[in-house]
């Protein structure tokens, strides 16, 4: 297996980490759900970024605040990475995380205010070269909010690893001690 | 009745399922070929048991993108998980189809991101933030340099 950067990823029977590792770094998106305040489930398509922590980021647009606002009142979150495309993974498999998070206060609108910050975003224009339109001179006023962004840090509780797309089939628990420590070695 | 949202799901070979699971988390389980009940609107599910799924909330996501992560297309269905038989049913509740594709979609969009950004900052009492654009153009002129040369020396074939 190798990953999107070119890292060799190792695939032998004992490597669920590393795999699990390399799906949650390729993956182009995730499918992130909050809780709404009625209680029920809201997903959404995001990229998120593994940090060297274990932590996982996403960013959202003040203009999109809605996740931020359910995690401000119910942190309890999800996260799975489950869609290969584009990843350049194979065999693919997927990933469930299960965390807290917390929605910063800040408006960032200086993505490199931290190294994370300008890593997640370094990703995202790389992931998404189209992107490029929210920053041109029609987008900035289209779309003057797509750059004003939340910080979401999702720290993992619980973790589940599909080695197969058999999803129906029982995954294996991820040791999130051991995804961190994998995770610090980047 | 819910023949439109049929339509809908059955543009996906995939769908995500999401209900809540083990420890109360939401938890999320993908589904291949989904069976859609245009009907009834009832969908059969398939979860594993190590997520500890529970009867209640549940929604159903379909997404695509393209390798580029554009041509994005998202479709929602909100209902909830029941446990029937010795399976599990997802229940259709409701669902709105997603604005069709184009420029008035786009307009509304940044309209509405316009009102819901001026409604935030203004409940902060938060001015314009002003966003650091030679940076950000400087990111995406390496990014085009990175897959400019990533197209001329693909790095896997030295591996």
């Amino acid at each position: 297996m190798t990953g999107s950067a070119g890292q060799p990823w190792v695939t032998d029977g004992g490597s669920t980490i590393h795999d699990a590792l390399a799906i949650m770094e390729n993956y182009r998106t995730c499918e992130f759900t909050t809780v709404f305040r009625d209680g029920t489930p809201q997903t959404w398509p995001v990229s998120a970024l593994v940090l060297r922590d274990g932590r996982l980021l996403i960013c959202t647009s003040i203009g999109f605040p809605q996740k931020a606002f359910n995690i401000r009142r119910n942190p309890r979150v999800s996260l799975l990475f489950s869609e290969p495309t584009g990843s350049g993974l194979s065999p693919s498999g997927a990933v469930l995380i299960c965390g807290t998070a917390v929605a910063e206060g800040r408006v960032i609108a200086d993505m490199t205010t931290s190294p994370e910050l300008a890593a997640l975003t370094q990703t995202v224009i790389e992931r998404q070269p189209a992107s490029k339109f929210m920053s041109s001179f029609l987008g900035r006023r289209l779309f003057p909010s797509y750059y004003w962004r939340i910080a979401i840090y999702v720290t993992p509780v619980l973790g589940f690893h599909w080695r197969t797309r058999e999803f129906a089939a029982e995954p294996e628990s991820l040791d999130l001690k051991e995804l961190r420590h994998v995770a610090a070695g980047k | 009745m819910w023949q439109l949202a049929s339509e809908w799901l059955s543009r996906f070979p995939e769908v995500v399922v999401t209900a809540f699971g083990i420890e109360g988390h939401p938890v999320s389980v993908r589904q291949h070929s989904p069976r859609y009940d245009a009907q009834t609107g009832e969908m059969p599910v398939r979860l594993p048991t190590s997520v500890a799924p529970v009867a209640g909330p549940a929604n159903v996501l379909a997404h695509y993108h393209d390798e580029n992560l554009w041509d994005l297309q998202i479709v929602r269905v909100k209902g909830r998980l029941e446990r029937r038989d010795e399976g599990w049913i997802f229940i259709s509740t409701a669902f709105t189809p997603p604005s069709p594709a184009g420029f008035k979609s786009r307009w509304q969009m940044a309209k509405a991101m316009r009102r819901s950004s001026s409604r935030y900052l203004a409940a902060r009492g938060l001015d314009r933030p002003k966003v650091n654009w030679t940076v950000l153009k400087s990111m995406q002129r390496q990014a085009q340099l990175d897959r400019h040369l990533a197209g001329r020396f693909p790095r896997n074939g030295f591996e």
